[in-house]
């Protein structure tokens, strides 16, 4: 037997990510110049977003478009971090769990 | 002793096959890595709510290892781990307090087995900007975690006389 808590406790929380997803779309971002790449939670290049350009990782290839960085390919299994997309604005990541590679633009 | 160890070794390769199927069933259906309804914590949870307490924890624990080893690497395995401890911990308390059904302890659980993960990814990777999956990990454990809770509700009422505990 379903209870009225449950259903209370599911609408909360439903309620709460979506309030959460908002709030975070509403924080002011500005557009970020340069992609720091860590790899192995150690600092492996900084690079500039407003020149475009192809970057060769051990495990990934990350593009660098109009002022906006994604990952093309990898080697990892799941894709993750392709499927992150486009980053441009400052404190926006992308991360590969796999190859302990994580881009954070500043 | 031995029937104990018989019925909770067959549980337990119960949920780590189940989690298995469903994971890469899923996988075909929506493309997102570990999206999926956690049938497998259901067991554990079946376990606990029949004051198996043990029994439960300890499948529960077995299986993640298992599956890490057998599926996974050491990140999935920390990520599983974290996601396990602290959604058993909810699961012992709503149990105990009886306020919810399996659907509510259930969706509690995966919300809070979700939050762990993104923490434990925070700890590995050392960067704040997984907090942005929040929200998504939020409302998609907590949907996710009451059709798990609600599936339980019913197989368990409906194979009641041949479950084994």
């Amino acid at each position: 037997m379903v209870k009225k808590a449950d259903v209370i406790l599911l609408i909360s929380a439903v309620l709460l990510g979506t309030a959460l997803f908002f709030a975070m779309l509403f924080i002011p971002r500005e557009t970020g110049d340069i992609l720091v790449i860590t790899i192995d939670n150690q600092e492996y290049m900084r690079v500039s977003l407003k020149e475009d350009t192809v970057i060769e990782l051990p495990h990934n290839t990350v593009v660098i478009e109009n002022s906006k960085a994604y990952v093309s390919s990898s080697h990892c299994p799941d894709k993750v971090c392709i499927n992150q997309g486009k980053i441009g604005k400052k404190g926006q990541t992308i991360i590969c769990l796999p190859a302990k590679l994580s881009l954070e633009v500043e | 002793m031995a029937k104990k160890i018989t019925v909770y070794s067959l549980l337990m390769l119960f949920a780590l096959i189940i989690s298995y199927v469903e994971g890469i069933a899923f996988s075909f259906v929506f493309f997102i890595p570990g999206f999926k309804l956690g049938l497998a914590n259901t067991v554990s949870m079946y376990l606990i709510s029949k004051k198996q307490i043990r029994g439960g924890i300890a499948v529960n624990f077995i299986r993640i290892i298992l599956s890490s080893l057998l599926f996974g690497n050491f990140y999935s395995f920390m990520l599983s781990i974290a996601g396990g401890m602290l959604s058993t911990l909810i699961v012992l308390i709503l149990i105990r307090c009886k306020a919810f059904s399996f659907a509510g302890i259930s969706c509690a659980a995966a919300v809070l087995h979700n939050l762990a993960q993104l923490l434990c990814a925070v700890l590995l990777m050392d960067t704040l900007g997984i907090f942005s999956l929040l929200p998504i990990m939020i409302i998609s454990g907590s949907i996710t975690g009451f059709i798990s809770g609600l599936l339980l509700e019913f197989f368990s009422k409906k194979y009641q006389n041949i479950l084994p505990v």
